[in-house]
C-alpha cells in the first residue's frame, strides 16, 4: 500500500461514519408469511389467504400451534377486551360516545380453513381457546391441532383462508369513511419461546388473549404480502414496496406488494383521499438513507414536513445513543381526526403518529409539538423498544412503554434545540418530560404495585398507563440523572447489541445495565421493578427555637451549664457538629439497629469559626421521612441564615432520620435530594421546607388569588 | 330627558357617589374571605423551595404542581364571596335603582347611602324571586343548547367532521350560545328589577312581561348595552389580570402597584355597575313604555281567597 493511498483512506475515515452493523441479522427468522389480502375500504371487509411457514426452535415436539386473531376482540361486547376496557381507561363516556355514534361497529375475523403444506393439504382442526380467563365469547386466540407433530429443529407449513370486516376504529384499527388503517389484520403464529428465552428452561408457548390494557407480541418474520384495493386507494405498508404478481381477481381493482424481512408485524393503510409525501434520510450510525414516508389526508398534505422531521431527528437521536436504524423505511401514517383512534401506535417501519386535521393549521396548535412531533418521537422510539428488542408486551409492558416514554423525552429535547418557541405556551415553559413527571404526580399515590408484576393486563384499576409509561420512564431518568447520561447510554447501547432481533425481558436488561453501567446502576433499576410504592422522601418536621439552658437540676455549675447543654455548638474547627438520629432497619429478619450519633460536617457554603459565649443560639430539629430503600441514598441540605449550608448523605434505608443542630444562626431551609435526582418521587415539592415562607411568593400570588376572586365576585356575584 | 338615555347614563346625579361607593364596599367585604388564600399559600407553596426558586414565570408544569394544594382552597373562598355578593345585591340594587330613579324624577333623597340600605331592604323578596326566575331561566337555556349542540356534535361525529370543527369550533360556538342564554336572561332580570322599583310593583310575574316589552321595544339600551358594558369590564378585569400573571413582580414597590391595580378595578366595576342601574331606568322612563308602566298588578290574592272559601264553608 503507498503512502498515497493510505492517506486517502484515512481522509476518508475521518469524513465517513465510523462503521457501526447496520445489517439484518443474516440468517432466517423463525416464520415466513405470504399473505395476500383484498380490502373494499367502503365496505370494511377483506378476504386473506396466507401461507406460513414456521420452525420449530424448541426443544420438544410441537403438535398444536396457537395463532393469534386479535380482530376478534372487536366482535360484540362479550369479549375480553371489551370487557376490561373500563379497567384499562378507556372511559366509559368515551364508549358511550362511541356506540351513540356508531350503529354497527363492529369487526372480525374468521378463520374459513387451515391446511397443512398447502392450500389444497390435509385441513387441520382448530378452535378458539381462552387460556387467560376462560371466556367462552372471546375468540382472539386459537389452537390448531396438527396431524402429526413438528420436530425440534423442523417446520411446518400452514395455508389459511381467512376472511372479515375491519371495525370502525375504537383501538389501534379499523376503517371508517374510506380510510382504513389495517393492523392485526391476518392470523399470526404465537411465540414459541426457546430455552434461555426470557428465563424460559424449556421451550414454551407465549400464547394470551388480546386485552383492552395490553398490545402485541409475535416472532420475527419475512414477510411478502400483496394487497389488492379498488383503483384510486392509496396503499403504504410496512416494508419496501415490490412489483406484484399476478392481477387481481376483480375488475377495476389494483395489486400491490411488499416485502420486509425481520419483522414482527405487517399494518398497512388504505384510503381514497390520502396523499403521500416521501424525503430520505440518512440518520446518525449509517451511511445510506432509510426512506421516510409521510400519508396524510391529501388535503392536508401540507403537514408533511412536521411527521418527517420528527421522524428524521428521532432517528438520529436514536441512532447516536443506541444503534443505527437497520431498516431502509419508515412510513407515518397521520390519520384524519375522525379515525383518530388508530392515531399513536407502532408497527416495524411503519407508525401512526398525531392525526392530520385542519386544527393544526390554527395558530395556536400549529406550534405546539404535543400533537404531531412528540407523538411521532414516541412512536420512532418504539422501533427500538418493541420493534428491533422485541419484549413481551402482554407480560412486560414497561419494557416498551416506559422505555419509549423515556426516549421521546430525549428525542424531543433535541428537537426544541432548533424550535425554541415551540416549548412555550402563552409564555411559560412546558417541557415534555415534565408532563411526563407531572402524570406521575396526579396518579403516584395510588400506585401500589410492583413494575414487575405480571401480566401487564392486570395492574390494579387503572393504573395499567402511570406503571408502565410514567413509572418506568421516570425510573430510567433518575438513573441518567444519578449515574450520569453516557452511563445510561452505554446501558441501552449494550442492550441493543445484545438483544436487537430477540426478544428480551427484565433480566436481560438488567444483565446489560450490570456490564455497562455498573453494579450500583442494576441494583437501583432491579430495587425500583420490584417495590409496590413510588419512593417518597419528605420533610416531616422543621423546628427551629432558641436555644434555651434546661431547667431542673443538672448537677453543673451555671458557667459550664450552657457549654454542656450544647455541645453541638462548637464551630471552632472549621466544622458544625450535627446529631443525626437513625432508626435502622430490617430487612427480612437482618435488623440494622439504630443509633444516634454526632457527625462533624464541613459547610459546602459559608464559613465557620469559634462561637463567642454570649452568641444567641438557635436549635434546630428536622425530621424527614424516605421510602426505606437500599439503593437510593439522597443528600439531604440544611442552608442557615449566615450562609452556611450543610450537606449530609442519608442512605435513604430508614423510614426516617432526624437531624439536631444548636449553630449561632437561624435554619433557613431544609432540602432533601436538592439535584433533583430522583424523578420518580411524585411529589418533589415536599422534598423541601423553608422555616419562614417566601414573602415575595405570598404576597404575588396572594394578591393575584384575590382578584382573580374580586372578579369572579363580581362577574357572577351580581348575575342574579 | 336628553335623547341618549344609554350613553348619558354614566354621569352622576345625586346619590350616585354613594350607590358606587356602597357597591366598591361590597365588593372588597365580599372578596374579603379570598384573603385567606395568603394563609394557604404561607403554609405550602410558599415553603417549597423548588417553587420559590423557579425561573418566572412558572413551566405549567410547575403551576400544575402547585395549583391542586391552593386551588380547593382557593375556590371555596372565593365561592362564599361570591354568596355574600350575591346577598348584598339583593339589598343594594333595588336600594340604588330607588335613590337612582328618585333622582331622575327629580326628588333626590337627603341621604343617599342610608336611602339605599333602607330601600333596598324592602325589596329582599322580589329580588330572590327575580333570581330563582333568572337561575330558571338560564337552566332551561342551558339545557336546550345542550340538547341542540349535543345533537349537532353527534352529526358531526358521524358525518366525519375534522377536529377543528368538531373540538373547537363547535364549543366555542355552545359557549356563544350559552352566553347568549345568559345575557337575555340576565338582561331580563335587570330590567325587571327596575320595573319593579321604578313602578313600585311587588309582583314579579307582572313586571317579568313588561321587562320582556321594554327589551324587544329597546334591544340597544336594555340589552345589547349593559351586556356589552358587563363584558368590557369583565374582560378588563381579565387582561389585567393575565397580564399580571404573565409578568411577575418586581422590585420595590410591585406589591402596592398590585395593589393600585385591584383599587382601580373595583372602581371600574362600581362605575360600571352604576352606569347600567342609571341606563336601565332612562330606557325604562322613556315616553313609548309609557303604556306599560300605567298597567296594573293583579295579585291573585290567594290568602285572602282562601280564607274567604274558609268562611263560606263553616257557614254552609
Amino acid at each position: 500500500m503507498t503512502v498515497r493511498t493510505l492517506c486517502v483512506l484515512v481522509a476518508a475515515a475521518a469524513v465517513l461514519p465510523a462503521a457501526r452493523a447496520v445489517e439484518l441479522p443474516a440468517g432466517d427468522p423463525p416464520l415466513r408469511y405470504e399473505i395476500r389480502i383484498a380490502l373494499d375500504p367502503d365496505a370494511r371487509t377483506f378476504e386473506g389467504h396466507e401461507r406460513i411457514v414456521w420452525h420449530n426452535r424448541g426443544d420438544a415436539p410441537v403438535d398444536r400451534v396457537p395463532l393469534h386473531v386479535y380482530l376478534n376482540a372487536f366482535a360484540h361486547r362479550g369479549t375480553t377486551f371489551w370487557r376490561e376496557s373500563p379497567e384499562a381507561g378507556f372511559g366509559r363516556f368515551a364508549e358511550r360516545r362511541f356506540f351513540e355514534v356508531h350503529d354497527d361497529p363492529w369487526g372480525w375475523n374468521e378463520l374459513r380453513a387451515v391446511r397443512r403444506d398447502r392450500p389444497d393439504g390435509p385441513e387441520l382442526a382448530f378452535a378458539a381457546i381462552a387460556p387467560d380467563d376462560g371466556n367462552p365469547l372471546d375468540r382472539t386466540l386459537f389452537e390448531v391441532r396438527l396431524d402429526r407433530p413438528v420436530p425440534p429443529g423442523g417446520t411446518l407449513a400452514l395455508a389459511i383462508d381467512f376472511g372479515g370486516r375491519l371495525p370502525v376504529p375504537w383501538a389501534r384499527t379499523g376503517c371508517e369513511h374510506g380510510f382504513c388503517l389495517v393492523a392485526q389484520w391476518f392470523p399470526k403464529v404465537a411465540v414459541l419461546e426457546p430455552p434461555g428465552t426470557r428465563g424460559a428452561r424449556h421451550a414454551r408457548w407465549n400464547a394470551h388473549q388480546f386485552h383492552a390494557a395490553t398490545e402485541f407480541y409475535a416472532d420475527f418474520a419475512d414477510f411478502d404480502v400483496t394487497v389488492d384495493v379498488p383503483d384510486g386507494v392509496l396503499v403504504a405498508a410496512t416494508g419496501v414496496e415490490r412489483p406484484a404478481d399476478g392481477a387481481p381477481e376483480r375488475e377495476g381493482w389494483t395489486r400491490r406488494r411488499w416485502v420486509q424481512r425481520w419483522v414482527h408485524d405487517f399494518a398497512f393503510v388504505a384510503g381514497r383521499d390520502l396523499a403521500e409525501r416521501t424525503v430520505e434520510h440518512v440518520p446518525a450510525g449509517r451511511s445510506t438513507p432509510v426512506l421516510l414516508r409521510a400519508v396524510l389526508p391529501a388535503a392536508l398534505v401540507h403537514q408533511a414536513p412536521r411527521s418527517l422531521d420528527a421522524a428524521a431527528v428521532s432517528l438520529d437521536v436514536l441512532g447516536e445513543a443506541i444503534g443505527p436504524y437497520p431498516y431502509d423505511t419508515l412510513t407515518v401514517v397521520a390519520p384524519p381526526g375522525f379515525a383518530g383512534r388508530t392515531a399513536g401506535m407502532e408497527y416495524p417501519t411503519f407508525i401512526t403518529g398525531g392525526t392530520a386535521d385542519p386544527v393544526l393549521d390554527w395558530p395556536p396548535r400549529r406550534e405546539m409539538p404535543l400533537f404531531v412531533e412528540v407523538t411521532v418521537m414516541h412512536e420512532v422510539a418504539h422501533q427500538y423498544f418493541y420493534g428491533l428488542l422485541a419484549n413481551d408486551e402482554r407480560e412486560e409492558g414497561f419494557l416498551d412503554e416506559g422505555f419509549a416514554t423515556y426516549w421521546e423525552e430525549r428525542i424531543f429535547e433535541r428537537w426544541a434545540e432548533e424550535h425554541p418557541r415551540a416549548t412555550r405556551l402563552l409564555g411559560r415553559r412546558t417541557g415534555d418530560g415534565e408532563m411526563i413527571e407531572l402524570m406521575l404526580a396526579f396518579s403516584g399515590e395510588s400506585l401500589r404495585e410492583p413494575l414487575l408484576r405480571r401480566p401487564t393486563w392486570l395492574y390494579e384499576h387503572r393504573t395499567h398507563g402511570a406503571q408502565i409509561y410514567a413509572r418506568m420512564a421516570a425510573l430510567l431518568a433518575t438513573a441518567e440523572r444519578r449515574f450520569g447520561r453516557p452511563a445510561t447510554d452505554r446501558v441501552f447501547a449494550a442492550y441493543f447489541r445484545r438483544h436487537a432481533f430477540s426478544h428480551p425481558g427484565t433480566a436481560d436488561f438488567l444483565a446489560a445495565a450490570r456490564a455497562a453501567g455498573g453494579e450500583a446502576m442494576a441494583a437501583l433499576l432491579a430495587e425500583e421493578f420490584a417495590a409496590r410504592r413510588l419512593p417518597l422522601y419528605r420533610v416531616e418536621e422543621v423546628d427551629v427555637r432558641r436555644f434555651e439552658v434546661p431547667r431542673g437540676r443538672s448537677g453543673l455549675e451555671p458557667e459550664h451549664l450552657r457549654d454542656a447543654a450544647a455541645p453541638l455548638a462548637v464551630e471552632r474547627d472549621g466544622r458544625v457538629r450535627v446529631e443525626v438520629t437513625d432508626p435502622g432497619h430490617v430487612r427480612g429478619l437482618e435488623v440494622a439497629a439504630g443509633a444516634t450519633r454526632l457527625v462533624a460536617l464541613a459547610p459546602v457554603a459559608g464559613r465557620v469559626g469559634p462561637v463567642a459565649a454570649d452568641a444567641t443560639l438557635w436549635e434546630t430539629q428536622v425530621r424527614l421521612s424516605g421510602p426505606g430503600r437500599d439503593h437510593l441514598p439522597v443528600t439531604v441540605e440544611l442552608r442557615f441564615d449566615d450562609g452556611v449550608v450543610l450537606r449530609q448523605r442519608w442512605d435513604g434505608r430508614a423510614l426516617w432520620r432526624r437531624l439536631r443542630t444548636v449553630r449561632p444562626a437561624r435554619l433557613v431551609d431544609v432540602r432533601i435530594d436538592p439535584e433533583q435526582t430522583i424523578v420518580l418521587d411524585p411529589l418533589p415539592l415536599d422534598d423541601g421546607r423553608r422555616v419562614e415562607p417566601d414573602r415575595r411568593f405570598v404576597r404575588d400570588w396572594g394578591l393575584f388569588l384575590v382578584g382573580a376572586a374580586e372578579w369572579l365576585v363580581a362577574a357572577v356575584g351580581g348575575l342574579l | 330627558m336628553s335623547g341618549r338615555p344609554v350613553l348619558g347614563a354614566w354621569r352622576p346625579v345625586r346619590g350616585s357617589r354613594a350607590v358606587m361607593l356602597l357597591q366598591a364596599a361590597a365588593l372588597v367585604v365580599a372578596s374579603l374571605p379570598a384573603t385567606g388564600v395568603f394563609a394557604v399559600l404561607a403554609g405550602g407553596p410558599a415553603r417549597a423551595p423548588v417553587l420559590v426558586e423557579a425561573a418566572r414565570p412558572l413551566s405549567w408544569a410547575a403551576l400544575l404542581r402547585m395549583l391542586p394544594g391552593v386551588l380547593p382552597a382557593w375556590a371555596g373562598l372565593a365561592l362564599s364571596g361570591v354568596g355574600v355578593m350575591f346577598l348584598a345585591t339583593l339589598v343594594l340594587r333595588p336600594g340604588a335603582l330607588a335613590v337612582l330613579a328618585a333622582a331622575e324624577r327629580g326628588t333626590p333623597v337627603p341621604r343617599p347611602a342610608r336611602a339605599v340600605l333602607a330601600e333596598g331592604v324592602r325589596w329582599i323578596g322580589p329580588m330572590l324571586r327575580v333570581a330563582l326566575v333568572t337561575a330558571l331561566l338560564i337552566a332551561l337555556g342551558a339545557a336546550l343548547v345542550g340538547r341542540a349542540f349535543g345533537a349537532l356534535s353527534l352529526h358531526g361525529a358521524r358525518a366525519g367532521w375534522s377536529d377543528l370543527r368538531l373540538d373547537v369550533v363547535l364549543p366555542l360556538l355552545r359557549l356563544a350560545a350559552l352566553g347568549v342564554v345568559v345575557a337575555l336572561a340576565g338582561a331580563l332580570a335587570a330590567m325587571t328589577r327596575v320595573v319593579l322599583v321604578a313602578d313600585r310593583r311587588r309582583l314579579v310575574r307582572s313586571a317579568l312581561p313588561i321587562a320582556a316589552r321594554v327589551l324587544r321595544g329597546a334591544p340597544g339600551g336594555a340589552l345589547v348595552f349593559p351586556v356589552v358594558l358587563h363584558g368590557v369590564v369583565a374582560g378588563l378585569g381579565l387582561v389585567v389580570l393575565g397580564w399580571w400573571r404573565q409578568h411577575p413582580p418586581a422590585g420595590a414597590g410591585a406589591a402596592a402597584l398590585r395593589v393600585v391595580l385591584l383599587a382601580l378595578l373595583v372602581a371600574l366595576q362600581a362605575f360600571g355597575w352604576h352606569w347600567m342601574l342609571r341606563a336601565g331606568l332612562r330606557v325604562y322612563a322613556l315616553p313609548r313604555f309609557e303604556p306599560l308602566r300605567v298597567r296594573l298588578d293583579r295579585p291573585w290574592n290567594l290568602r285572602r281567597r282562601a280564607l274567604a272559601a274558609l268562611r263560606r264553608r263553616r257557614a254552609r
